[in-house]
């Protein structure tokens, strides 16, 4: 209503919360206004735009993390009358998003410079995609979120079809268009039930309104349930509705995917643990649901990695296989359990990333993306190789590395919670021993056998470029030291998921009346 | 029965997304497919008017998610058809079932 | 006129506008030519519009003509025109309209099926005409007196939706300026036409597929479409791009 509208004003304290869009939006349209005045796209003027862009995007990082600095108590409260919630959830999210960006725009210019001359588009889209996760991370508003994850999705699918004179490239864009629009009408339509059932596009009002209706076992708030958590998990890649992953994953040029497989799933993950502690705690047939995805989805993605040959589907189906860990700790849903995702989400961020950086650099070596082409590659390129067996080994969740902790904790968090869950666990184990196989294979391939032909044909030494090379440095440290600095990080996640919860008994909005 | 309220217009976007639904399934010209996504987004469109309608019409936040549902599919249906024309250049063809270089 | 008189002609204009969008969506799905799916597509968006002004929303039903019946249709018959060398044949759609039918119509009726019951579901103990979607206004006060809904009726809600806009919704609003900027840079980025040496002679993985040539013999039976599909294999020299 107009009167208790005017009443709230943007005051410092909202533009100070989202300062680090603000500078992500600049550097955004920097970056175009670059692209336009750079015609003669030399060596020199691309690796310009790229420096620039790293530059906002580190900017947008000091300042989130300025941001936290300057409140040590965290009260969590609402942004921008209301759209956004400030909660130590938000800043863990929104910095590992950042993080992710940053990692994806160094890692990216190596494979544009070879394989096109568009390149400052490139960077504005990733950093408008990773804009609108940083919104659906933060989002407290039903419009916030639906436009966060499209700002992430539309921008996606042209990213995907980037390469567009590359058929490949522009089919897996169109393909998950398709399966994006229709996962996006299936979101909405959830959506437009909540807010039926609650009158109001507020988070706080809708988990007012929606607490009515805990206990009550109605064919409606089913249908609610499953329509949104069926889209979400179709944007997370669970299995049943992973199909689209490998096709994109494989089709689109290599750094978007990796932006895929990490930034995307982390933002996706961050609405999907939002909506589900704030606001739908307690609804039915809700453990029983992600119970059967998460087995579905650890299984049918080792199983089916088992057999690719292309590395960046095979990455695809551990990405499957890893969402499936991750649900297991939503399926128990205590703040714990939860927390572990976010530590988990925070190793899964450096390993994948690095992963992807090492099969750009391998691509720009070998020009090809099978899994044969890298045999014997220790020969040519050792350092390399160590860092990639280091990723493999994180993924696969061998000791000493940050993936193994991941794993650990999430497990025990899970155990802890609910022991009525160890079969689940046990499950996961066992998914664990059958990925081994597929991530060791790789190194196996690439220490033990010949060299091939490609491999064979790599120069003795080329100057490896300087921000492939640091991404790939931070990320093999990132891999090795979250391990060890891993109750650090695990506190702060469980900290950011126990705030969520406390937020659910929810002041009543003076808006409604009920 | 024929007292037209909240459930008709909910059934009739149900019916709407499902028509769509089945569009987007089935159909072989990838254009056609564009335009049941777009039925799809618009029942959903039906379905938040009318909850605005019939639950709280003091508040228009119904109609405002609306706009932005119209404002983004709009771009998303540009986008679609931006990738298949670039996807037409190569393959000389908007049939789904020649996009068969991945498999589905 | 009176208030039955009133009451009578909302009734048949929603059963008048439903009869025909549920008949244009139809026709968008069922049609065979293409161009004359996207006219469906018209009637339907019409329709809808013509719903919203039935539920007290007339500025969302001028932006649904303006964005979706002249806009989108308009951009979609540009593509199928762009996209086809014949513009009222659809060579696909004549061909055979349907890629399978079987599975999509099960699925999508038993999603119906699942809707409609769910939806519909007796109301449970919920009072009230609206079931379990219960009603937020006070069922004291007429509706008519309601702040939006005189402002609805005078200036078709403009005033309050523009308020919410820049208020409540300012974030959304905001962002989605940024995501239709980057939606039209990457419509233009994707669908301009480029030569092979404005993008980088580096670009060596441009596959060269076989033109897509619709094989009917003379009896009207379709040739299985694997034996095609071998033909059109993977021509790339690389494989990274």
């Amino acid at each position: 209503m107009p009167e208790t509208m005017a009443m709230n004003v943007i005051g410092q304290k909202d533009m100070l919360f989202i300062l680090p869009e603000i500078i992500l939006t600049v550097g955004l349209l920097a970056i175009l206004c670059l692209t336009m005045m750079t015609h003669k796209k030399t060596r020199h003027e691309n690796a310009g735009l790229m420096q620039v862009s790293l530059v906002f995007v580190l900017g947008s990082l000091a300042a989130l993390i300025w941001q936290f600095a300057q409140q040590p108590s965290m009260e969590p409260e609402t942004m921008m009358f209301g759209a956004l919630r400030a909660d130590l959830f938000s800043y863990v999210m929104r910095a590992m998003l950042l993080a992710g960006l940053g990692i994806t725009v160094a890692i990216s210019h190596a494979f544009l410079e070879r394989n096109t001359k568009i390149i400052g588009d490139f960077y504005a889209l990733v950093m408008g995609a990773t804009l609108g996760g940083m919104v659906l991370s933060a989002a407290n508003d039903l419009a916030a979120v639906f436009i966060g994850l499209e700002t992430l999705s539309i921008t996606s699918y042209v990213l995907a079809g980037y390469l567009r004179r590359t058929t490949r490239s522009a089919e897996a864009s169109f393909k998950y268009l398709v399966y994006g629009g229709m996962g996006t009408a299936i979101f909405l339509f959830g959506l437009s039930l909540v807010y039926g059932l609650s009158g109001s596009t507020n988070f706080s009002d809708i988990a007012t309104a929606l607490a009515a209706y805990q206990g009550v076992m109605h064919p409606t708030l089913l249908l609610m349930v499953i329509m949104v958590f069926a889209a979400l998990a179709f944007k997370l890649s669970i299995a049943p509705f992973h199909m689209w992953a490998p096709d994109v994953y494989e089709g689109a040029p290599t750094p978007v995917s990796a932006f895929l497989s990490v930034v995307s799933k982390t933002a996706a993950f961050a609405v999907t643990i939002r909506l589900l502690m704030v606001i739908f705690p307690g609804f039915p047939a809700w453990a029983e649901l992600w119970t059967i995805l998460a087995v579905l989805s650890m299984t049918i993605g080792n199983f089916v990695a088992l057999k690719q040959r292309n590395v960046k589907r095979l990455l695809a189906y551990s990405t499957v296989a890893h969402a499936g860990y991750m649900l297991t700790g939503l399926v128990v849903g205590s703040s714990a359990g939860v927390g572990s995702i976010v530590y988990y989400l925070m190793t899964y961020l450096f390993m994948n990333l690095g992963a992807f950086a090492c099969v750009i650099y391998f691509g720009i070596l070998t020009g090809s993306d099978d899994i044969e082409s890298y045999r014997g590659m220790v020969q040519k390129r050792p350092g390399l190789v160590l860092a990639f067996s280091i990723f493999l080994l994180s993924l696969a969740g061998i000791p000493i590395t940050a993936g193994f902790f991941a794993k650990f904790f999430l497990f025990q968090a899970v155990i802890m919670s609910n022991p009525a869950y160890t079969w689940l666990v046990i499950v996961a184990l066992l998914n664990s021993t059958v990925s081994l196989a597929y991530y060791i294979n790789i190194i196996r391939l690439m220490v033990v056998k010949e060299p091939s032909d490609a491999v064979n044909a790599i120069p003795a030494h080329t100057s490896t470029p300087w921000a492939l090379g640091s991404a790939l440095t931070i990320s093999v440290a990132a891999t090795l030291l979250l391990g060890v600095f891993a109750s650090q990080f695990l506190n702060y996640s469980t900290e950011s998921v126990k705030q969520l919860v406390q937020e659910r008994p929810v002041v009543v909005s003076q808006g409604l009346k009920r | 029965m024929f007292e037209v309220g909240l459930y008709h217009y909910i059934t009739l976007a149900a019916v709407l997304f499902s028509i769509g639904l089945y569009g987007v399934l089935s159909s072989r010209n990838a254009i056609r497919v564009l335009m049941c996504i777009e039925l799809m987004l618009n029942a959903v469109n039906i379905n938040l008017v009318a909850f605005n309608n019939f639950i709280n019409i003091e508040d228009l936040g119904g109609q405002v998610f609306s706009i932005f549902i119209l404002t983004v599919s709009a771009a998303e249906a540009s986008v679609g058809l931006a990738i298949l024309i670039a996807l037409y250049r190569s393959r000389k063809s908007v049939d789904m079932e020649r996009f068969n270089l991945l498999k589905w | 006129m009176d208030e039955t008189t009133f009451a009578g002609l909302y009734q048949f204009g929603f059963w008048v506008f439903a009869a025909t969008m549920v008949a244009g969506a139809l026709g968008v799905v069922f049609h065979r030519s293409i161009v004359y799916s996207a006219l469906m597509l018209l009637i339907t968006f019409l329709s809808i519009a013509a719903v919203f002004v039935l539920l007290n929303a007339p500025f969302i039903a001028a932006a649904q003509v303006l964005v979706y019946a002249v806009g989108l249709t308009i951009v979609l018959i540009f593509g199928i025109m762009l996209t086809g060398d014949k513009p009222f044949v659809d060579p696909v759609g004549q061909e055979r309209p349907n890629r399978f039918w079987l599975m999509p119509a099960v699925a999508s009726t038993i999603f119906l099926g699942f809707l409609i019951w769910a939806l519909l579901y007796p109301t449970m103990g919920f009072s009230g005409i609206n079931g379990i979607f219960v009603s937020l206004m006070d069922p004291a006060t007429n509706p008519a007196t309601l702040p939006s809904v005189q402002a609805i009726s005078t200036d078709g809600g403009i005033t309050v939706i523009g308020q919410l806009l820049f208020s409540r919704y300012l974030i959304p609003f905001e962002v989605a300026s940024i995501l239709l900027l980057l939606a039209m840079m990457g419509a233009i980025l994707l669908s301009k036409r480029t030569f092979p040496e404005e993008e980088g002679e580096t670009l060596a993985t441009v596959e060269t597929i076989e033109p897509y040539a619709p094989q009917v013999n003379i009896e009207g039976n379709t040739p299985s479409l694997s034996s095609s599909h071998s033909e059109v294999e993977e021509k790339e020299t690389l494989g990274v791009h």
